[in-house]
């Protein structure tokens, strides 16, 4: 049995028909293809590296129907370079993955990322409190990563949060998607 | 590609009434997901095989939320509000934080984003954090069928394991919580094996105390024993009257570990699970009294 979606993923939207079992995760990297999104523990909920942003939330796009996806907005690691205007340059969270030795084998990296995204577009930038290392890595517990130890990657996500509390708001709203995304509910 | 057993029919509607119609229609045969974290695994390893799926994701009734003020302050929480809706929400930190608490630390961030309230106190294991925090917050089920409304007490249903919470054609509609009240305090602990598992046990507790820091009510329910949490009303009890401090603390949370009958399986060993008993009646308690010291509702 299959229904007819339609999805916006990283800006363009999809319409397709679905196998009502289809994950999202397959989804995307099967009739997508966007493979940016990976599969680590075989579709058990546990290792986060499909991590994907579903309307700015991070979610485990292997935890949900591609069907549940009709009508939402979806952002996977390959479209956090073309927020904010500048394609072909990184994302600053991408950017401060790289300078911080966030990763090693690469393979959590893009779901480390997109729940990275949404601990950084929930912030509140007005103040000048920061997260704190605690809380850095209480949020980051459901994104496994084997090689790095997480100490680098609590780095970037400071590093990431430094730069975007520099940069002006408009700047700031456009990479973090929230210029589209904001306002929708779940 | 997962390959899940396959689905005739996937059904969001936008309207409780619609709902309702599906699960009568399709009875024996539906599978019901809220927030789907619980069912998606038992989807892909094909443990049930449902001809049909019901999301209520589309119901805009179901992630209502309200606080009633001439009651004395019952928020009531429609059950499709996520995990994550609670514990951003800072009227639920401070009013009824042991509720956030418990938001907070099911599973992770992505589990808060799907998981909703209502799907944790319906999925059928005892094994989970939200039943201990309705018991301790006296919490009202309110469930709806072709019937009409009825609603039951969190205490009477979740302390009887013979007991169904829902009979076929029902869903849970929404959650109210009655509130604290001045110089009260709620908390909730929890250890698990992982950071994101589920409770091997958590300890949900409320407090009141009066104007010289006398405690005058207190709840403790210890959740993650089978075959339901457990009121641990001699610890509570060992409370009354008294003013906190450590060694009072100390007393309630030997009480709770010496009055609870724990499980041993393969997760933790009842002695272990005795001893975090102790640790986390401790904590949450300890929390608990704090807030209700600085005056959070």
């Amino acid at each position: 049995m299959e229904q007819v979606v339609t999805v916006k993923v990283n800006g363009r939207t999809y319409e397709r028909s679905v196998p009502l079992r289809m994950l999202l995760v397959d989804f995307l990297r099967e009739e997508l293809r966007l493979t940016g999104t990976h599969i680590g523990c075989t579709y058990e909920g546990r290792c986060g590296a499909c991590t994907i942003a579903l309307d700015g939330d991070a979610v485990k796009s292997c935890m949900m129907l591609a069907v549940q996806a009709d009508g939402r907005d979806v952002t996977t690691v390959e479209g956090l370079e073309k927020l904010g205007g500048n394609e072909g340059e990184l994302h600053p969270i991408q950017d401060a993955m790289s300078e911080c030795h966030g990763l090693q084998c690469g393979y959590c990296t893009p779901g480390m990322m997109m729940t990275m995204f949404d601990l950084l577009r929930s912030q509140s930038y007005e103040s000048e409190s920061r997260l704190t290392e605690d809380e850095i890595r209480h949020e980051l517990i459901g994104n496994l990563c084997r090689c790095t130890g997480y100490d680098h990657i609590v780095n970037a996500v400071r590093a990431a949060e430094e730069r975007l509390h520099a940069m002006p708001g408009a700047e700031r709203a456009a990479l973090l998607g929230q210029g589209d995304i904001e306002g929708k509910q779940s | 590609m997962a390959q899940m057993a396959p689905v005739h029919a996937y059904h969001a509607p936008a309207t409780l009434e619609e709902c309702l119609a599906l699960l009568e229609r399709n009875a024996g045969r539906v599978v019901v997901l809220a927030g789907g974290q619980s069912i998606l695994p038992l989807l892909k390893t094909r443990g049930i095989r449902p001809e049909v799926l019901l999301d209520l994701g589309r119901v805009p009734e179901l992630r209502a939320q309200s606080v009633t003020v001439d009651t004395g302050g019952v928020l009531e929480v429609g059950a499709m509000r996520r995990h994550r809706d609670l514990w951003t929400d800072p009227m639920i930190a401070r009013d009824w934080s042991a509720l956030a608490d418990a938001a907070w630390c099911v599973g992770d961030r992505q589990v808060q984003s799907r998981g909703t309230l209502g799907g944790n106190l319906v999925f059928g294991t005892v094994i989970t954090d939200m039943k201990q925090v309705a018991m301790c917050l006296d919490a009202e089920l309110v469930i709806v069928g072709s019937g009409g409304e009825r609603t039951v007490s969190a205490c009477d249903i979740f302390a009887d394991p013979a007991q169904m919470l829902l009979e076929p054609n029902e869903l849970l509609k929404a959650v109210r919580f009655p509130s604290v009240g001045s110089r009260g305090g709620s908390a909730y602990k929890k250890y698990g094996l992982t950071a994101n598992g589920r409770p091997i046990i958590g300890v949900a507790a409320r407090v009141k105390i009066d104007e010289d820091r006398r405690c005058t009510e207190a709840r403790i329910v210890v959740g993650g024993l089978v075959p339901c949490p457990h009121v641990a009303s001699g610890a509570a009890e060992s409370l009354i009257g008294k003013v906190v401090n450590e060694d009072v603390l100390a007393a309630a949370a030997d009480a709770a570990a010496a009055e609870v009958r724990p499980q041993s399986d393969g997760r933790a060993s009842a002695a272990f699970r005795r001893r975090l008993v102790r640790a986390y009646t401790g904590r949450s308690l300890s929390l608990a009294f704090k807030r209700a010291q600085e005056g959070g509702q």
